[in-house]
Parts: structure tokens; sequence; C-alpha cells
């Protein structure tokens, strides 16, 4: 079965963005004055929602944290199973990378490998190891430069 | 009591436009665009093999299965492709990597690809699987087979084998269902600063 597709993102729609809705449809000189106090209105509940909503998703990241921190405990199965059956990577961004060869992990720990693209080169020339790793990976994309940075968390011996 | 009829079927007609705009919000996402994924047919490109190691009897390899699709943005002003591997076990699972045929070589680059709107890219892949040949095997396959390349730093030597259709099924069976994965890609909407993902199975 495949995983989910389409929005990976955990976003909550803001109020404001029915008040715009609204005045399209409007009609009548009460209708407008009504919608037009609404958009006020919504635009104060947007500034508290997202205020609110901010708080409880810094709670559910959390939570998510903890519950990524038991997962590696219970081994590279229920890692695997727990990152496939929960919204982590959306939440906190992790992702597992299998089958890394030991030549790949060697290269990769005396400072040979450097970038991303390295790794997948490695692991390409490398595909019959005696030995392989999977590391469970914390991937943070910044939106203003739209560079990716990868940070190994945890190696598992596979 | 004209007046109060009026307010009445104002405040009326107000809860139905809020009613209504929910609505409208809540299909709002089947309205707008999307990334459309179309799988080519026909196969343009051979079928590789990678050369690891010769043994006394067998030889290990990687088999390389060609797969052309178009991405087509009609999503956003700008998306980026952030990524895309072939996983066998999950969403969050990086089994694999992509190989992308460009200028006829072999080619990592399936990440940070950028999409305008309405944009069609056409993409020439790979999909690896690690495979075992018995010398019989061997000698059949490199019967015809073509030399392609070195293989990136390890220069070992990679070998066009012939199309997908003329392949003997014995070879592709060696890859079982269960192995074959699928491609997920992480797509980023830079002007809508929202993440997508999209699941294109491997069949062959």
């Amino acid at each position: 079965m495949f995983p989910k597709e389409g929005s990976t993102s955990l976003e909550v729609p803001k109020p404001s963005s029915a008040a715009g809705i609204i005045s399209t449809f409007a009609t009548g000189e009460l209708t407008w004055a009504l919608s037009g106090a609404l958009s006020s209105l919504f635009m104060v509940a947007d500034v508290i929602a997202t205020q609110e909503v901010n708080k409880i998703m810094n709670d559910v990241r959390e939570y998510n944290y903890d519950l990524l921190q038991r997962a590696k405990l219970g081994g590279l199965s229920k890692l695997r199973l727990f990152l496939d059956m929960t919204y982590t990577d959306k939440l906190i961004g992790y992702d597992l990378f299998e089958d890394i060869p030991a030549e790949t992990h060697c290269e990769l720990m005396s400072g040979q490998i450097k970038t991303y693209k390295q790794i997948l080169e490695s692991k390409l020339d490398n595909k019959f190891s005696d030995k392989y790793y999977s590391y469970l990976v914390q991937i943070i994309d910044n939106k203003e430069t739209e560079r990716t940075t990868y940070i190994i968390d945890s190696i598992y011996d596979q | 009591m004209t007046n109060k009829h009026k307010t009445n079927s104002s405040l009326s007609g107000l809860i139905l436009l809020l009613v209504f705009s929910f609505l409208i919000q809540s299909c709002g996402t089947q309205k707008n665009g999307t990334i459309k994924i179309e799988k080519s047919q026909d196969i343009s490109i051979p079928v590789k093999i990678l050369i690891h190691k010769t043994n006394k009897d067998s030889l290990y390899s990687t088999l390389f299965i060609p797969i052309e699709f178009d991405i087509i943005n009609t999503l956003s002003p700008r998306i980026k492709l952030s990524r895309g591997y072939l996983s066998l076990r999950g969403g969050n699972v990086n089994s694999s990597s992509i190989v992308l045929l460009i200028r006829n070589k072999l080619d990592l680059g399936f990440m940070d690809i950028k999409f305008n709107k309405d944009e069609k890219k056409h993409f020439k892949a790979y999909t690896s699987y690690k495979l075992t040949l018995s010398n019989q095997e061997k000698d059949e396959i490199l019967k015809n087979a073509k030399f392609a390349q070195y293989m990136f730093t390890s220069k070992k030597e990679v070998y066009d084998i012939g199309m997908l259709k003329n392949m003997p099924s014995s070879l592709l069976e060696k890859v079982p269902d269960s192995l074959k994965g699928f491609i997920r890609m992480h797509f980023y909407d830079l002007a809508g600063q929202k993440n997508f993902a999209k699941n294109l199975p491997v069949k062959f």
C-alpha cells in the first residue's frame, strides 16, 4: 500500500479567508455593513487563532518528538513502522535512509563525503557490501536560501 | 414590522452566505491546479547493467530499469521538486536513489528541479536493483551489450543491454514485485509555501 499523497503541510485555514468570500457575495446595505463588521472580527480571530494554533502545533511537535525517541529505542523495524504510520516527516522532518553500505558509512564518518549527492553516488558504487546501515535523518529546508540540510540523528546496524 | 422582516431576511441571508463560503472553502483544494505525473507507455531508453564484481561462477551487478514520465505543474507559479527516491517500505523510507539519463549519461540529479506555471518536464529515469547473475545468464545478457559509461567515482563499467520490451522475462523476474517499490517525490510550492508529495508505482 502506498503512503498518502497530496499536501504534506499541516496547515490550519485562517478565519479571515472566509471574510473575503462573504464580501464577494454580499448584497444589500445591511449585509454589506454586517460583512464589513465580520471582516474586522475575522481579522481579530485570525490573530488569535494563529497564536493558539502555533501553541497547539508546538505541543503536537514536542509530543511527536517524544514518540520518535521511544520508537528509536524499539529498533529499526519499529522505527520504520512509526515513520510510515505517523506524520513525523511533516511535523519534525525526519526520514529514514536505508541500505547505506559500510564503505559509504566509513567515507561519511571520515569526512570524505560531505553532500547528499555524494552519499547517493557512493551508495550506487557500493551496492554489494558485507554490511549495511540505516540512518535516521532530520531534513531541514531553508525557505529563504532554498538549501537543504541533512542531520544524521541515529545510525542503525541493519 | 416590515423593517424587522427585512432584518430577519438579511440575517438569514448572511448565515446562508457563511455556510456557502465555508462550503466553497472546503471544496477549494479541488478547484485548484495540481501536480500531474503522467507515465509514458513507450520507453525510448535502454536497460543498463553496472558490473560490480566478476567472480569465478557469478557476476555481481546492478540492473537499471528505465521509466519515463512527465511532470506537469498546473498548481502554482513556481514549484520545486525537492527530492525523489525509490521507496520499498513506506513514505518516509528512502531505499534507493533515482538515476536520471542526462545527455546520455547516468546522473543523480533528481532533486531541486524547478517548474514554472504550466511547465511540463519529461524525465528519463532509472530505478536500480541489486542482481547476482550466473555465468550462463551473464553470457546471455552481455552477448549484445554495448559499453555506455564509467560509473561516477568508482569507474565501474556500465553497459546498455537492450530495450525493456526485448528483455528476457527470466531477467526481469529476478526482481520480485515486493522489491519494485514506488517513486516518492516531494514538492515544495515556492509561491504558496506548501509541501506536497506524489507517488509513482514502478511496474515492469
